[in-house]
């Protein structure tokens, strides 16, 4: 498969701190990629290296066959041309319309005449600003990320590069968003730079996790929680009871950790076959009825936090 | 120079868009309207607020002139460096020039842009003031010889594009707009220390600090000297402009 960006041994380093950490991963042509990591992960610098806005301090960063950390301002400018890239504060003329930020962006890529007459509407269109009349600076932050999107876009680029796109939006910008990058998938490849879990489960094929400036890992994120995950979580539901049936099981050398919830506990276990052949006795034996015993699905949060939790 | 055309575009438009169309015009109009009227008005003035027996002479289109310099290397000079010492290191902050330069335009063409949207929002109001002074000087005192009146404007004006260049440097290595300022300042006022030293005066750029009011009497002064190595700075500096935005990481 062919890679839309290759990151080998990548390294950023400043005085005080390593932000990127021999960081070795790709992002397979058409795909939606997260990259997902908590905050201070060293995410925005791997995007700023990604589009030669910072300078590796040692490894290569390979971005539709360029190589964007040692590339002269004519390739470079050539490359940034093929990328869409939306920063996680984008950044407008205030005094400029929606109109007039995507006319501006579409003659910076080269886009002219009715070519970009017809991609201004219909991105306008496709951000929900066509009917918005006022300037940029009188923008709600939404309607900001929106246009940042749309501007992306304008180029028809090879690789759209999101950095944080739903950050600070409330949930009815962050779901207009994320059907926009939805959207895009099949027709672009898309770079989803975020921490919110539940994006990236939506909208990405595929998902990188970062912590710390190192690559924790990456694959699939059916993959990732079927590797991670497992199925070692289980609800348990009792009739009643549930104290004592959570003293008996406190004893049990197959039960991790445990969580009451409302009728029952919601428990880790180490040994899947012993469970299931021990908890219909010790149910039995408390002379309670068994609701249910079954696993929970691994969410990506689940392997999210099991792979960068660190010590309180 | 990939991106120079819409960037430039975007740089015209926003000074028809934004208050920076206002400021350094309405400053030079005021000095071109201003300095022939406080020309003629200064001995009345004088006389009444010292009140001096003294007749103190008539004022000539020189004092008019002189006013003028005068007004425009200390008032329009501030205008100048403060308008522009936001001008890179602003874009740099609000992220304007990072979703700029992703679209393909390169640092080169950023600066250049910059450089010459400056220079047409300095030179076309000097040119617009020069002849409303004309007038004016013309309205109060019957005659307004143009030779000197020129020669002085083109003086300053020179100076004016060196002394942006050196705000858009300085605006491009440091972040803050009010150090831009105050560095961009500091320059000029060592330029102005400088001029006092013969050989500064006539091998450098410091010669223009003089040259303005020197021309505007019809004095004779060494002027192209000065001039070509304010050129040839400006050149430089608009290249360690370019090299510094190259260098740093947005």
């Amino acid at each position: 498969m062919t890679q839309s960006v290759t990151l080998a041994d990548l390294t950023k380093a400043y005085p005080a701190h390593t932000a990127v950490d021999h960081l070795t991963m790709s992002v397979p042509e058409g795909s939606v990629f997260g990259f997902l990591g908590p905050n201070g992960a060293g995410k925005t610098t791997t995007v700023r290296m990604v589009l030669g806005f910072a300078r590796p301090t040692s490894g290569s960063v390979t971005v539709l066959g360029h190589d964007a950390g040692t590339s002269s301002d004519t390739d470079l400018a050539e490359l940034r041309r093929r990328i869409g890239f939306l920063p996680d504060v984008p950044g407008f003329y205030p005094w400029m319309s929606a109109r007039d930020v995507l006319r501006f962006a579409g003659s910076l890529v080269g886009v002219k005449g009715t070519q970009l007459a017809r991609r201004t509407e219909s991105l306008l269109d496709l951000a929900g600003l066509s009917d918005v009349r006022q300037k940029v600076g009188g923008y709600s932050r939404g309607m900001k990320q929106r246009l940042g999107i749309a501007q992306a876009l304008i180029g028809a680029p090879d690789l759209l590069v999101l950095d944080e796109p739903t950050s600070a939006l409330d949930p009815i910008g962050r779901k207009a968003v994320l059907d926009m990058v939805a959207a895009l998938r099949g027709r672009t490849t898309v770079f989803f730079s975020t921490h919110i879990l539940s994006d990236v489960e939506r909208v990405c094929d595929e998902v990188a996790i970062l912590d710390e400036g190192r690559l924790v890992t990456q694959g699939s994120v059916e993959e990732l929680k079927a590797r991670y995950g497992g199925s070692s979580r289980y609800a348990l539901d009792v009739t009643a009871d549930k104290d004592r049936l959570r003293t008996v099981l406190e004893s049990e050398p197959w039960v991790g950790r445990m969580v009451d919830t409302a009728s029952g506990v919601e428990l880790t276990v180490k040994d899947v076959d012993l469970a299931r052949r021990r908890v219909p006795a010790i149910v039995a034996g408390l002379d309670v009825g068994l609701v249910r015993f079954e696993p929970i699905e691994t969410s990506l949060e689940d392997v999210f936090v099991s792979l960068v939790q660190r010590d309180a | 120079m990939t991106g120079f055309g819409p960037f430039f575009t975007k740089e015209l438009r926003e000074i028809l868009a934004t208050w920076r169309l206002y400021v350094l015009p309405v400053m030079l109009l005021f000095c071109a309207v201003a300095s022939p009227i406080l020309a003629l008005a200064t001995p009345y003035l004088i006389s009444t607020v010292a009140n001096l027996p003294l007749k103190l002479p008539d004022p000539t289109v020189a004092d008019a002139y002189a006013q003028w310099t005068k007004n425009l290397g200390q008032m329009a000079l501030l205008v100048v460096i403060v308008s522009f010492s936001g001008a890179v290191n602003a874009e740099r902050t609000s992220g304007t020039a990072a979703i700029a330069l992703s679209k393909g335009l390169t640092p080169a063409a950023f600066i250049v842009a910059k450089v010459a949207a400056a220079y047409v929002l300095v030179v076309v109001p000097t040119a617009l003031s020069t002849v409303v002074m004309a007038i004016t000087t013309r309205v109060a005192f019957g005659e307004a010889p143009l030779g000197s009146l020129i020669r002085a404007t083109a003086a300053w004006l020179v100076l004016a594009l060196w002394c942006v260049t050196v705000v858009i440097l300085l605006s491009t290595v440091l972040d803050s707009t009010s150090a831009t300022a105050g560095l961009a300042i500091a320059v000029w006022l060592v330029l102005a220390a400088l001029s006092a030293w013969g050989p500064a005066a006539r091998w450098s750029p410091a010669g223009l600090v003089g040259a303005p009011s020197s021309l505007a009497m019809g004095q004779d002064t060494v002027w192209l000297w000065p001039v070509l190595t304010a050129a040839v700075t400006a050149a430089i500096l608009v290249g360690g402009s370019v090299l510094a935005l190259r260098r740093r990481e947005l």
